[in-house]
């Protein structure tokens, strides 16, 4: 039947792919982050759809250009340059200066990604580095942020900032509940649905939440990281205040928390693969966000604590190295089977510097064991995680709690970040407002 | 039919992690296997399995029956070769394997009779080492695709003692059913295989392992599993949720007993054998009329396939043979793979002969198992959630090339058993089956273990 002149393609197994393509996946972060997009539209008005389209517009336009002038492949294709672009413009706040939008896009696109190598090789996320590129040249403009177009708006400071002087004032309660019956931080309920002053994306909790369900049920990202982070925000914060739930749950809704912790900490290229490492990663930047906000000179820090924990992530990596199947401890069991095997002189030999390897890591190894424990029962939570628009701080609590405990001996490397991290923060100060 | 005693079923508890879920497409899981006449040729390659080579004892001219022995080695770790049709060897002379590599063939010209050579009989098996013996004489390897010699799988080590047989009737790559018909088409032979070897290798536990989308074995199986509870009920059926690659033998392993096997380690290493029940069925056979292994079922399909179907030839059967007499192809084939899609090979042609060791022919049509441009890796750490091993391919894919043996070992490529599953869940298509295979050779280069 077969002519022998047929040409059959071989290549290397397996034959059949999935479902899974890059494009699909980014699609369906853009699908996403479209409630916010349209809240964010609602709240700030078409200047923000303007926003919007120039993060857009110039981000590919700056992905197609770079690729170009490298001789590259287009990637433009993948849309992953939409996704930065709108995450930079939700970062930003509505009345930015349009040309400063495309100096972000510059930053995001050409230096933290194409310069590195394109989709997956950025070491830092690129919308964070931008924002806090631009935080820094042009504060003034950057922290200006524009009321809600809403009656019942409140125009003062931030909710945040107002947060961090209530901190200072040392009591929480009372001052909080001044504050509240003054009007002088927004309700719940417009926290909670947007109205207060803020980035462009970051205002609206409850469409950042859809968004975050659709994620989590296609599971293009898993609850890990967000679940990690905003859990080390509660917990600290509820310490903090003398286990004040109002402002706990003012802190969570504030600033760029939820949209950090689901949309930009998640970030496939900046953050570990493994869920250990996930861990220790939305514990960190759940760590450096609460003591940024509570002790540093700056009311907000989900961006500075993302990008430290994303130049910390391949060191958390190393450090949180999975056990792989069957993989044996001490020296003695693995020896069992080479002598059992036929080439045993060669073998032993060649043993020799895989046990020089070995010890060299112990204490990851050790610590590692009840750490893959505790997180493998989340796994299942993780799969029926469906609603989480019900507030994601009710539960996460006491889960949270434990993994951070437990995580802390784990992290050798959070001491050094912390202090480093003290510094950037110094610098903006003039700038008053991270936020 | 008995129905299930409750309780008598073992629900695989699911300790593994990552596999996947492929399309099962079971097409031909009804088809009754049907045998091929007899081939006017067939090949016969000296090494169809792990291990050394076998060396011809017959020359051009010499005249052979069916089961008369024409290759054999003094190496342990080997298995005869049999000749599967009876008439007279037409060249003795190197072929190229399916796999690339070179090896001496015997090429037998059928005279169409199939006598059985009268030099078979039963042979005589009443304990331990005489089964190992009589096995190594019957040829057998690994029916479910692996080639390992049985008898050295059997033959473990003193010190370590074997509680448990898992019969694994898993088969978990899409299209294969042999397996399946096996169970319901020779249930006798399995369930003479499971106490043959309860009884001669002293077993505590026979597990036959079967996935959960296979209703009609499950019941077969049962049945088996049930009429040994008046004899201490030591065999039993667990069933696990079909998920690639539960057929593992490491899975197999672990969600039977909960035991893992260590790295570089065999299940024997934690007092299992894993045995194909394919491979179980042949060994009842044999006992009992001495035919060593000169035949074997394939499963024929694919989207290319015009009647996919299960076919049993004579080993050495020429696929481009077994392709004509189904039908041959609806349109021209874009990849043809003996065995499954997940971790079959691509043949170059068909003009290869059938091996003991090929489960499957699967033809594909650029539909379905085209390739797909690949793009750089986003770092999504799916590879990561779909590896049963727990291996991070997107990091041993950094390292292969820098040609870092050491951290290769750190990350424990040693592990993977290739099944692709990382490579089936990557959305940037990397071929990672074939980045571990290199980082594998990286560190055989360095003599990194
Ligand atoms: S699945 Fe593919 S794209 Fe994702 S991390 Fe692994 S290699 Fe990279
Ligand atoms: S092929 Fe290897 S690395 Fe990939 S999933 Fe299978 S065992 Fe893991």
């Amino acid at each position: 039947m077969m002519n022998e002149a047929t040409k059959l393609t071989v290549s290397a197994s397996p034959h059949v792919k999935g479902e899974a393509t890059v494009t699909g996946i980014m699609f369906d972060v853009i699908i996403a982050l479209c409630p916010a997009a349209i809240a964010s539209v609602a709240i700030f008005g078409l200047r923000a759809a303007l926003v919007l389209a120039v993060c857009i517009g110039s981000c590919v336009a700056f992905e197609y250009l770079s690729r170009w002038i490298m001789k590259k492949h287009s990637t433009i294709g993948d849309l992953s340059a939409v996704v930065t672009g709108v995450l930079l413009a939700f970062n930003l706040p509505a009345s930015i200066p349009l040309w400063m939008c495309v100096i972000g896009s510059f930053v995001a696109i050409v230096i933290v990604k194409q310069l590195f190598g394109g989709i997956g090789q950025n070491f830092a996320n690129p919308a964070i580095t931008a924002r806090i590129v631009l935080l820094v040249s042009f504060a003034s403009a950057m922290t200006n942020f524009p009321a809600p177009k809403t009656p019942d708006a409140v125009t003062s400071a931030t909710p945040l900032a107002t947060l961090s002087d209530i901190y200072r004032s040392g009591d929480i309660a009372g001052q909080l509940s001044l504050y509240r019956a003054a009007d002088k931080i927004p309700s719940f309920f417009n926290m909670f649905f947007g109205v207060r002053q803020g980035c462009m994306g970051e205002v609206c909790a409850v469409a950042l939440l859809i968004g975050a369900a659709y994620l989590l049920i296609r599971r293009v990202i898993k609850i890990t990281i967000p679940l990690a982070y905003i859990g080390t925000v509660a917990v600290f914060m509820l310490i903090a205040s003398r286990f004040d739930l109002a402002f706990t749950a003012y802190e969570l809704l504030g600033g760029g928390l939820i949209l950090g912790a689901f949309f930009m900490a998640t970030d496939y290229a900046t953050s570990p693969v493994t869920t250990k490492g996930k861990l220790v990663f939305g514990v960190g930047c759940g760590i450096l966000t609460a003591v940024i906000r509570l002790y540093g000179s700056l009311p907000e820090g989900v961006s500075y604590s993302i990008l430290l924990m994303n130049i910390a992530c391949p060191l958390i990596e190393k450090l949180t190295a999975p056990a792989y199947f069957g993989f044996v401890k001490k020296k003695k069991e693995p020896k069992e089977p080479k002598e059992k095997k036929e080439e045993k002189p060669k073998k032993d030999k060649a043993a020799e510097p895989a046990e020089d390897v070995k010890p060299a890591e112990p204490e990851a190894q050790p610590a590692a064991e009840p750490a893959e424990k505790a997180a493998e029962p989340e796994t299942p939570t993780e799969e029926t995680v469906a609603p989480p628009e019900e507030k994601p701080e009710a539960e996460p609590e006491a889960p949270a709690a434990e993994t951070a405990d437990e995580e802390k001996p784990a992290e050798p490397e959070e001491a050094p970040v912390k202090e480093k991290e003290e510094q950037p923060a110094a610098e903006t100060k003039a700038g008053g407002d991270g936020e | 039919m008995s129905h299930p005693s409750p309780g008598a079923i073992l629900k695989a508890v699911s300790k593994g992690r990552g596999g996947i879920h492929v399309a099962h497409n079971k097409l031909t899981a009804d088809c009754e296997t049907v045998r091929m006449p007899v081939p006017e040729t067939v090949l016969l390659p000296m090494q169809q399995h792990i291990g050394a080579p076998c060396t011809p004892t017959v020359k051009k001219g010499d005249h052979v029956d069916v089961g008369q022995v024409i290759g054999d080695s003094d190496k342990y770790v080997s298995a005869p070769i049999h000749a599967s049709v009876s008439g007279t060897v037409t060249a003795v002379a190197d072929t190229k394997l399916p796999n690339g590599r070179i090896a001496p063939a015997v090429t037998i010209r059928s005279d169409g009779q199939m006598t059985l050579w009268e030099g078979l009989e039963p042979p005589q098996v009443t304990n331990k080492q005489e089964l190992i013996a009589a096995i190594r004489a019957s040829g057998l390897v690994g029916l479910g695709g692996a080639g390992f010699p049985s008898h050295v799988k059997l033959n473990t080590p003193e010190d370590k003692p074997i509680d448990t047989l898992i019969v694994n009737a898993a088969e978990c790559e899409p299209y294969i059913t042999v397996d399946y018909r096996e169970c319901l088409e020779n249930s006798w032979n399995i369930m003479g295989a499971v106490y043959t070897l309860a009884d001669l290798l002293d077993l505590k536990n026979v597990i036959i392992a079967v996935e959960d989308n296979k209703p009609e074995a499950i019941r077969v199986l049962q049945a088996i599993a049930d009429d040994d509870n008046d004899r201490g009920d030591v065999v039993k059926l667990m069933t696990l949720r079909s998920r690639y690659p539960q057929g593992a033998e490491k899975m197999m392993v672990l969600s039977a007993t909960g035991r893992k096997v260590p790295a570089g380690g065999l299940p024997a290493d934690v007092g299992c054998i894993v045995m194909n029940v394919a491979s179980a069925a042949f060994i009842s056979r044999y006992l009992k009329t001495g035919k060593p292994l000169t035949s074997r079922s394939v499963t024929v399909s694919g989207d290319c396939i015009k009647n996919p179907m299960n076919v049993r030839v004579p080993i050495g059967t020429i696929v481009s043979e077994i392709i004509d007499f189904c039908g041959g192809f609806t349109e021209e084939p874009y990849k043809i793979l003996s065995g499954g899609p997940m971790m079959g090979q691509a043949l170059v042609s068909t003009n290869v002969p059938l091996l003991k060791s090929n489960n499957a022919v699967l033809a594909f049509s650029k539909r379905s198992a085209g390739l797909k441009a690949q793009r750089d890796c986003i770092r999504c750490g799916r590879c990561h959630a779909a590896c049963p091993m727990g291996l991070i391919p997107t990091q041993i894919v950094k390292y292969a090339a820098k040609r870092d043996a050491e951290e290769l070992a750190r990350l424990g490529v040693s592990v993977c058993m290739e099944c692709g599953s990382c490579a089936f869940s990557c959305p940037a298509n990397e071929p990672l089956v074939q980045h571990m295979r290199l980082a594998k050779e990286i560190m055989r280069e360095a003599g990194v273990k």
